[in-house]
């Protein structure tokens, strides 16, 4: 990612610009001429109408969404700042948007770039027409019949979609703005293109973690992550499938989720360890550390730390039904794999939180089986992100504070007899060892 | 007239021969300093870099003070040699704005190339096609006088010596190009 | 078969004499001629040479191993079903006959060894490879190979319970408990070059340079002006090449030593060994080798740059700032003080007027406007 300013460097520059032509309007225009001026006057004119402070308000609507704070924005704005060159530059040059910059080059692309898209916007409107009529249409004159008619519609309405996308897909705008993380998520262009992102990196290190790790034939049968998820603990992010300390996680971790088709949904969001030892059968079992449920999504929602749902304050909303217990392993155990899993509902169905606490809260966490839970609520896994724990320095006291017996144990590899029996002694010495060889038991016993 | 001219590429040739062996017999002061400099300049099989870099343009014999350098110091630096910018041309840089004017205008070409071939593409389909049901047509028209229906499609579709007697086109003779000459053949040519 | 052998060359010796009976060159006496006829049977044997060999082995020669080479014992240790250990050595062989499938490992030398106590399957996976055979062990030994696909793997813990015992950090000693050494230095003879002797010129240098600065000058036009600047310039430009070099000349002479010093660290196979960071560093620091240069990234590089000019600017503009206001406030203070001070002039006029009024003629009277004359000029 860009660093700020150098992101607001062209708001910042069009803001100086209107300063600087309100000081001394004359030389701004006689210093640098681009091309013919007369479009360029009106804009000087319209600047000259806006006060100063209209547009810092602007800037500032524009970052309002941005992790900016005021004493940056007011850096940003201030017209003093950087060398005397770019201070020069920023007084001479004019106000001209970037769409507008005067590059024949550039603006040819633009015109074949606009044509385009004023073929694609015809192609939406017809192909809504089309879906108009389709749907006033009755399905019985159709030789298909009604799932005919809705098949048809559907791949309408997805054409539809793809034309939307590709009437944008070539503004520089929109790609600058989605640089700059200002995309508006509820248009289908800035999913597409966060969906894109997502897929050429995160999606393939999130497929391989699922699959080194073994979590699909362990936890899931079969599995293809539809959404982002992302963790952090304590504010730091967290590359999937790391080791953390015990002290870390603690508390629970907030997630950084996008989901990548439209419309609200409802969330189910599943912290398990995979890898619980359990003496008495020998075998590893499954432990349910989390468990929240009822959360409302949308592309447009960012974050959702998961210490506050549950919790009156809650600003995402959503209903706890296991808190959290930090995960520990215990001193000897091999690393434990703490997945999370965020499910989806069907059909924005509400689950009874109550049921899910009396089933899996306490006792209930033990023996915890994701896919029983997806097949019982109809739930679709959708995310999924994973993290280890070991035994380190911290894990007793985390065990000792949240009263999880087991800190005093230490596992140790079990030991198998040998298959052979026992053997004789052999060598020099073990044959000398016989009676027969009193004389020289000074060599051979009692050897130091 | 032509006397000083002689003599000035003689003069400039003379510096262009001066100029290596300044360098070989007086390095620079930066070369002096540093040993690993003159360890990468150092032929193949040649004889191995001097110590304390102020002497390593003076010949030396090589039994006496010629320090020989640990093998496993001259491996590395080859290695790391390789990654030296000279050898990795820098990646295109550009600022953001002019980026971004660069990707529309790339965007904008491939646009345009494929607008291009959708139209050329478009207009062979239409030709292809025209040409189809001008066949047909003639396939299903009674032909001149009493011929039979199609007669003249079949005429039509004969190809037999249109480029002569057991000729073939001219353009079949040569490699096909993008840009064809404008004289197809230079029947004047001779070896 | 041994009887028709002997007697071949029986009729080889009787074919060969007959034939002899005629030959260009008569042989002289009666008893060289019996001599051909004579039955001599390795002669013979030597006529039929590559003929034939003996296609069994004689002399129990099956049943005897060869003594010039070691046996290398290899093939299935461990028959299907088979309960073993982890450790245990399945099956020995070169190159990967048999690949290591559920549960087992294998070695360097392509050995195959369980992982874990159960029983050995050998058995084949089209779903992992088409061709290759697999040897796994299970836990139950009814279980099939392979598994399922889909089907949560089946692992044991393998492990026991125990209290457990806190370790003590163990402090760092130079003498390893097996009584040698951790760390061996070696110093190699170092490279005796001209270095100090540069570094002392450019110290004669530097104090040559330095004196000459102080020396003062007379600015007479603007020529000579910017001569002196121009000197001043170059003046500092050597003095910051001179430090620069010898920092150069520094670190070359540490990097020597560094190369003459090889530390030797006590492996785990009780070998000495160089660190690999430690002769990486023999060629040089980051930054001296070619393709180090670029330690940090561009992009830090400016983001350092900006801050530190935005610091800069800040603090530029501060002080700008900070002298204007000191500046208002002189210039407030000295026109209040004027006018008190006209204040207090007029004043004093006042009341020598008054004075002078009662006591003095019209002389003082034209002083008196010269004084307010005087009071309007200031």
């Amino acid at each position: 990612m860009s660093r700020p300013q150098q992101v607001a460097r062209p708001i910042v520059r069009s803001l100086q610009q209107s300063r600087s032509i309100t000081v001394c309007p004359s030389r701004s225009i006689a210093a640098r001429q681009f091309s013919t001026t007369a479009n360029r006057k009106d804009e000087g004119t319209t600047v000259e109408q806006q006060p100063r402070a209209s547009a810092t308000q602007r800037l500032s609507d524009t970052l309002s969404g941005s992790h900016w704070t005021p004493e940056q924005l007011e850096k940003l704005t201030s017209h003093t700042m950087g060398s005397r060159r770019r201070r020069a530059a920023i007084a001479t040059s004019s106000d001209i948007p970037f769409e507008q910059m005067p590059y024949q080059c550039f603006q040819e692309a633009r015109k074949i770039l606009n044509e385009d898209r004023q073929e694609k916007i015809a192609q939406i409107v017809a192909e809504t027409e089309k879906i108009k009529h389709l749907e006033a249409a009755d399905a019985s004159t159709m030789r298909g019949g009604e799932p005919y008619k809705q098949k048809r519609l559907e791949s309408l309405r997805k054409y539809v979609e793809e034309l939307k996308i590709l009437a944008d897909i070539n503004d520089p705008l929109v790609k600058r703005r989605f640089e700059d993380g200002m995309g508006d998520m509820n248009k289908p262009i800035y999913r597409y293109l966060a969906d894109r992102k997502w897929r050429s990196m995160d999606y393939k290190i999130t497929v391989q973690r699922i699959n080194q790790f073994h979590i699909v034939p362990d936890v899931l049968p079969k599995f293809d992550p539809t959404m982002d998820v992302k963790l952090s603990f304590r504010g730091q992010p967290i590359a999937p499938g790391a080791t953390l300390n015990s002290r870390v996680t603690e508390v629970a971790p907030t997630l950084k989720m996008q989901v990548f088709d439209a419309g609200t949904r409802l969330l189910s969001v599943v912290v398990l360890d995979a890898d619980v030892p359990d003496l008495e059968s020998d075998f590893f079992t499954r432990r349910c550390h989390y468990l929240a449920t009822n959360i409302p999504w949308d592309p447009t929602k960012k974050q959702l730390p998961l210490r506050q749902i549950g919790t009156p304050t809650s600003q995402t909303g959503g209903d706890l039904a296991v808190p959290w217990l930090p995960p520990f392993a215990q001193k000897g155990s091999p690393y434990h794999r703490l997945a999370v899993f965020v499910l989806e509902h069907n059909a924005n169905e509400k689950i009874d939180v109550t049921k899910l606490t009396e089933r899996y809260d306490g006792s209930g966490r033990e023996l915890f089986s994701l896919k029983g839970l997806r097949d019982k609520f109809k739930l679709k896994v959708a995310g999924f992100s994973i993290f280890r724990t070991e035994w380190d320095e911290n894990t007793a006291a985390v065990m000792e504070r949240h009263g999880i017996l087991g800190a005093d144990v230490e596992f140790k590899q079990q030991h198998f007899k040998s298959l052979k029996g026992p053997r004789k002694a052999r060598g020099w010495e073990a044959k000398r060892q016989k009676p027969k060889y009193r004389s020289l038991w000074k060599y051979t016993k009692r050897l130091a | 007239m032509s006397f000083p001219f002689n003599l000035r590429g003689l003069a400039s040739r003379l510096l262009n021969l001066s100029r290596p062996i300044q360098t070989t017999t007086a390095p620079s002061a930066s070369r002096c300093l540093s040993t690993t400099s003159p360890l990468l300049n150092t032929p193949k099989g040649g004889k191995k870099p001097q110590s304390g870099g102020a002497a390593s343009g003076k010949k030396r014999g090589k039994g006496k003070n010629a320090v020989v350098q640990d093998p496993k110091i001259v491996n590395l630096l080859q290695s790391l040699s390789t990654l030296s910018p000279r050898r990795i041309p820098p990646p295109l840089r550009m600022a953001r704005n002019r980026h971004l004017r660069h990707w529309t205008i790339h965007r904008g070409w491939l646009m345009f190339r494929r607008k291009q071939r959708d139209e050329r593409e478009r207009t062979f389909m239409k030709q292809y096609q025209s040409m189809s049901a001008a066949c047909e047509e003639l396939r299903l028209t009674r032909g001149p006088g009493a011929r039979p229906e199609g007669y003249l499609y079949r005429v039509a579709m004969e190809k037999k010596g249109v480029y002569g007697h057991h000729g073939v086109p001219i353009e079949y003779a040569r490699a096909q190009t993008d840009t064809p000459a404008k004289v197809a053949w230079n029947h004047d040519w001779k070896r | 078969m041994h009887l028709i052998q002997l007697r071949r060359p029986l009729q080889r010796a009787a074919v060969s004499g007959c034939q002899q009976l005629t030959p260009l060159v008569r042989t002289s006496s009666f008893t060289e001629r019996f001599a051909k006829l004579r039955l001599d049977v390795a002669s013979g044997n030597a006529a039929v040479e590559g003929r034939r060999y003996a296609s069994v082995k004689a002399q129990g020669a099956y049943r005897l191993t060869n003594k010039k080479t070691i046996p290398k014992k290899l093939g299935a240790k461990k028959t299907g079903d088979q309960y073993v250990i982890p450790g245990n050595i399945i099956y020995k062989q070169r190159g990967t006959i048999w690949h290591a499938g559920e549960n087992t490992i294998i070695g360097r030398d392509h050995t195959i060894h369980a992982a874990v106590a159960g029983y050995v399957k050998y058995y084949r996976d089209p779903q992992r490879h088409p061709k290759r055979q697999y040897i796994g062990v299970v836990f139950d030994k009814a279980d099939r190979l392979p598994y399922p696909v889909g089907a949560p793997r089946k692992r044991k813990v393998g492990l026991v319970a125990g209290p457990r015992k806190e370790i003590a950090p163990v402090e760092p000693t130079a003498i390893g408990p097996s009584g040698i050494p951790l760390m061996v230095t070696r110093h190699q003879q170092t490279q005796v070059s001209e270095t100090p002797s540069t570094v002392t010129a450019t110290a004669t240098s530097v104090e040559v340079t330095e004196p000459a600065g102080e020396t003062p000058r007379t600015f007479k036009d603007g020529n000579s002006v910017i001569a002196a600047l121009m000197e001043e310039k170059l003046r500092a430009r050597k003095l910051y090449d001179a430090k620069r070099r010898e920092l150069r000349a520094k670190r070359e002479e540490e990097l020597r030593e560094r190369q003459g010093t090889r530390v030797f660290r006590l492996q785990d196979n009780y070998a000495y060994r160089e660190t690999n960071w430690e002769i990486g560093r023999l060629v040089g620091d980051a930054g001296v080798v070619q393709g180090t240069e670029n330690t940090s990234s561009r992009k830090r590089k400016f983001r350092n740059r900006r801050r530190r000019r935005n610091t800069v600017y800040s603090t530029i503009k501060q002080n700008a700032l900070e002298k204007v206001e000191r500046r208002d406030e002189y210039r407030k203070f000295v026109v209040a003080k004027r006018l008190q001070r006209a204040a207090h002039e007029a004043e004093i006029k006042a009341k020598m007027a008054k004075g002078e009024k009662v006591a003095m003629d019209g002389k003082t009277k034209k002083t008196d406007g010269k004084a307010k004359d005087k009071k309007v000029k200031a």
